[in-house]
């Protein structure tokens, strides 16, 4: 055999080689799990247990003044858990003929863990616990310095009296 | 012989959830149904009492008077401070309101002037007050004064007006 056919024949089987046979080059791979503990969620609920009215009168007339008390369950759970409680003023349907007349203010007896703004009538959660908190939200109908007739025989609709507990951040 | 240099590379994979994503924060509320709030109306009617006679108006003399009752109507939600005044009124003429029904003898309190002034009532002090739904008996006294002329006719209006008073 002369050196060009064995340098063909040495070239042939390189390249059959190379190429893998008749198949398709590949690369390696692994891989393994690495166990880590499972995480955890709190929660940060509340619960209304129903309320009542002290002082309504049937029809009100300005001057009128009630309070509307209810206890509210609060459970916050969570390493870091904050959290505000507030009366959802998106809720008082004060609307029309009564816009501007009625005043409605919300205050909460504080339960140890918890801390009370008169000012802002927020109550602050700053550790985790379960909470049974009172409540109470005061409507007035204000006695003006002048006559104004638009607000009788109109109607408050308070069937959807909310109160909003909200998360803050802890901050970390 | 093909000699190929072997490399193991490992690679830690850590897939996070959300990553790169929208974060929230936890809120919940609670409703209660607070009811309904209604508020009420003010409203007055007056209307004389079934004795009363309009010829008793007529051919008064110069100091004569007569009283005629009537009743006021507290028709609303809110007791109501009562005021009286009267209009087109005319030289020659007294007019007096009181409340709580007409005495045998002539009126004492102060006549009626163009501005409305508090409501006396036979007790107690003014102005006087009618308790929602209920209703008060009134007099009015028209008394020809010396200033009257002969065969003179006259007409005016007294209006009774009531302020709510603060619960």
């Amino acid at each position: 055999m002369n050196k060009f056919v064995k340098g063909s024949i040495a070239a042939a089987a390189a390249t059959v080689l190379l190429l893998g046979g008749a198949g398709s080059l590949a690369y390696w791979n692994s891989s393994t799990g690495l166990s880590v503990a499972s995480i955890s969620t709190g929660k940060l609920t509340i619960v209304d247990s129903g309320g009542s009215w002290t002082g309504a009168p049937a029809v009100w007339v300005p001057g009128d003044e009630a309070v509307y008390t209810t206890t509210l369950t609060i459970d916050a759970a969570g390493t870091n858990i904050e959290g505000t409680l507030e009366l959802d003023d998106t809720s008082l349907a004060i609307t029309g003929a009564t816009a501007g007349q009625f005043d409605v203010s919300f205050a909460a007896a504080a339960p140890t863990g918890t801390t009370w703004e008169a000012t802002g009538e927020v109550l602050t959660i700053t550790t985790a616990g379960q909470y049974q908190v009172p409540v109470t939200v005061t409507v007035s109908f204000p006695y003006g310095a002048s006559a104004d007739n638009t607000s009788q025989n109109a109607t408050v609709n308070l069937s959807n009296l909310s109160f909003l507990l909200t998360q803050t951040d802890p901050g970390l | 012989m093909v000699l190929a240099a072997l490399g193991a590379v490992v690679i830690f994979t850590v897939w996070l959830s959300g990553v790169g994503g929208s974060y929230a924060l936890w809120q919940d509320s609670a409703t209660v149904d607070a009811g309904t709030i209604t508020t009420g109306t003010a409203g007055l009617a007056v209307a004389w009492a079934p004795a009363h006679a309009d010829p008793a108006w007529s051919n008064l003399l110069p100091g004569e008077s007569v009283r005629q009752g009537f009743t006021l109507t507290n028709t609303g939600s809110a007791a109501l401070e009562m005021t009286s005044t009267a209009s087109a009124l005319v030289p020659g003429f007294d007019i007096r309101v009181i409340v709580d029904g007409c005495p045998n003898a002539p009126l004492t309190v102060a006549p009626l002037a163009g501005e409305a002034h508090p409501l006396a009532g036979a007790t107690g002090p003014a102005p006087a007050v009618v308790a929602a739904g209920t209703a008060r008996a009134g007099c009015l006294e028209l008394r020809a004064t010396a200033a009257a002329t002969p065969d003179q006719h006259v007409a005016f209006i007294v209006q009774l007006g009531g302020k709510q008073v603060h619960p």
